[in-house]
């Protein structure tokens, strides 16, 4: 049918041009586990388990494993998997041939459209649409190739098969490498190994996953609660991208530190150094070194700056001579449970109407939104003198790392 | 279709203000009665000794608890159940698998679009 691209290879880099279906990472996981349950159990198996599973995933057609063999001078292409269409052919036609030398010569995986015919094309009806090698590794070198095929039209390879294949590869090599003579005990303790990280892996995948789509939605209100309360457009533009930059630097703060938790103080200067703000006479910032969770951090860190955008618009950053006292304690409540006390009191700032009613949205976030999220209880005060505003909030018992214990405080 | 919602009353319980206040928003606004929302298990099972609601969306976490236990309940109340998470289908357990669920964040009428056909075939 398209005799001019009979055979061409086509470069890898042709996948970037096709439309790829998005990463899979339950798939990616999903195989790895059974990967590593194999080594464990049946290490002599592990090559033929490869190429199953690629097939039962349909992820192709057929698939195999074909590695180098014989020494020096030879250099052989020995097919040690096979499954799917190939297999269940009568005669098995192999695909030891040109493409896998070429992809071990080049060491780089190859895209092929309709490889050279080989002896199926009179034979059993499988014949080849398209070809996917990907060579894995003995410490540098290629010592073998996974290939994928497609009897199909309707089967195209896109990158994601490429990404699969590039992290099940490291198997194949385990595979190659320990061949028959492994030792059990040894297998074991490496697949142990592999286990303990894909479960790490896939906790940690799910949890970011979480939290991404959680962030999301705060946004999404956020957006939504921004646009209702604006006057304009303008207005309703600064107020989002000053909220949104407020979740952006807390979720640095809180990308930077392994535990999750975040330190009061450096969130709170954070903020403040956005606009500008640091300690001297009109602005004084205090207290114990104190962490908190990243659920915390997010609602906190939101109202310190929706205080500061007030304080900047109507209050104590705007009027000269005003000042800001922003402290903080850690004490124990009835339930021995450990309470932060936050304090944002502004002085010499003489009674304005509109303080504190900049679109109404600091002022649900500080009175509903903390007691809802965090359980806090919350006082926001606009009289003589400026804004008072006081967060009394239970640590450690929020979010994700709820029971975690600060570890300075 | 949003005749069969109107004066409906909907349990939501969801941990996170921003995200329970959005929900409220939605279901208000096309007539629904919200109960609560509540942030935790307890203030549900609280809420639910004095109202009755005709259909309740859970948020799965809960701070360190799951939603599952009320879930349970609600069902065997007969009152439909949809699950909302941030995390993918494959992490619900077994009993819960073909429960209705959205992931999130949840598009406004996505949400009120899944309550319309649970309630229409008194699913739960």
């Amino acid at each position: 049918m398209k005799p001019a691209g009979l055979g061409a290879d086509r470069t890898i880099e042709s996948l970037k041009y096709r439309s790829s279906r998005p990463p899979d990472y339950k798939l990616e996981a999903e195989l790895l586990a059974a990967l590593a349950s194999m080594l464990a159990r049946k290490p002599d198996r592990l090559a033929q388990e490869i190429c199953d599973l690629l097939v039962g995933s349909d992820l192709a057609d057929s698939a195999g494993i074909s590695v180098l063999a014989g020494s020096d001078g030879s250099r052989r292409l020995r097919e040690i998997a096979l499954a799917g269409a190939w297999h269940d052919c009568d005669e098995t036609p192999g695909f030891d041939a040109e493409p896998c030398d070429r992809a071990i010569a080049q060491n780089r995986p190859l895209l092929i459209e309709q490889p050279p015919p080989t002896e199926t094309e009179t034979g059993s009806g499988a014949p080849v649409h398209e070809a996917l090698l990907v060579p894995f590794h003995d410490g540098a070198d290629p010592v073998g190739i996974i290939w994928l095929l497609s009897h199909d039209e309707q089967r195209e390879f896109d990158s994601e098969d490429l990404r699969l294949m590039s992290s099940l590869s490291g198997f194949a090599s385990a595979a190659h490498r320990l061949g028959p003579a492994l030792h059990e005990e040894q297998a074991r303790y490496g697949a142990q190994t592999i286990h303990r990280s894909i479960e790490r892996h896939q906790v940690l995948v799910a949890e970011l996953q979480h939290r991404v789509r959680n962030m999301l939605s705060i946004v999404r209100y956020v957006f939504s609660r921004t646009v209702e309360t604006s006057s304009d457009i303008q207005e309703a533009a600064m107020h989002f991208k000053g909220r949104l930059d407020a979740l952006a630097r807390t979720q640095v703060i809180v990308a930077q530190n392994p535990s999750g938790l975040v330190d009061l103080e450096v969130m709170i200067r954070d903020e403040l150094l956005s606009v500008g703000q640091s300690d001297g006479s009109a602005l004084t910032i205090g207290g114990p070194q104190v962490h908190i969770d990243a659920t915390a951090a997010e609602n906190i860190g939101l109202a310190i700056h929706e205080l500061t955008m007030n304080a900047i618009k109507f209050g104590a950053f705007k009027i000269p001579g005003a000042a800001l006292e922003i402290r903080w304690t850690v004490n124990m409540d009835g339930r021995a449970r450990r309470i932060l006390n936050l304090s944002w009191i502004e002085t010499g700032v003489p009674i304005v109407s509109v303080v504190g009613q900049r679109d109404g949205f600091g002022k649900e976030l500080i009175e509903k939104a903390l007691p809802y999220r965090l359980g806090a209880e919350t006082r926001l005060d606009i009289g003589r003198g400026g804004v008072r505003c006081c967060i009394s909030t239970p640590l450690g018992t929020s979010g994700a790392s709820a029971g975690a214990e600060a570890p300075d405080a | 279709m949003r005749d069969l919602l109107k004066g409906k009353r909907i349990l939501v319980v969801e941990d996170d203000y921003f995200i329970a206040a959005d929900m409220a928003r939605v279901l208000q606004r096309d007539g629904m009665i919200v109960i609560g929302p509540v942030g935790s298990v307890a203030e549900a099972n609280d809420t639910l000794g004095t109202h009755a609601p005709d259909a309740a969306i859970l948020d799965i976490e809960l701070g360190s608890k799951t939603s599952y236990r009320l879930a349970d309940r609600l069902i065997g109340e007969n009152v439909p159940v949809l699950f909302v998470t941030g995390y993918d289908g494959w992490h619900l357990p077994e009993p819960y698998v073909s429960q209705p669920r959205l992931t999130k964040p949840t598009g406004d009428e996505e949400l009120v679009s899944v309550l319309h056909s649970m309630m229409k075939d008194g699913r739960c």
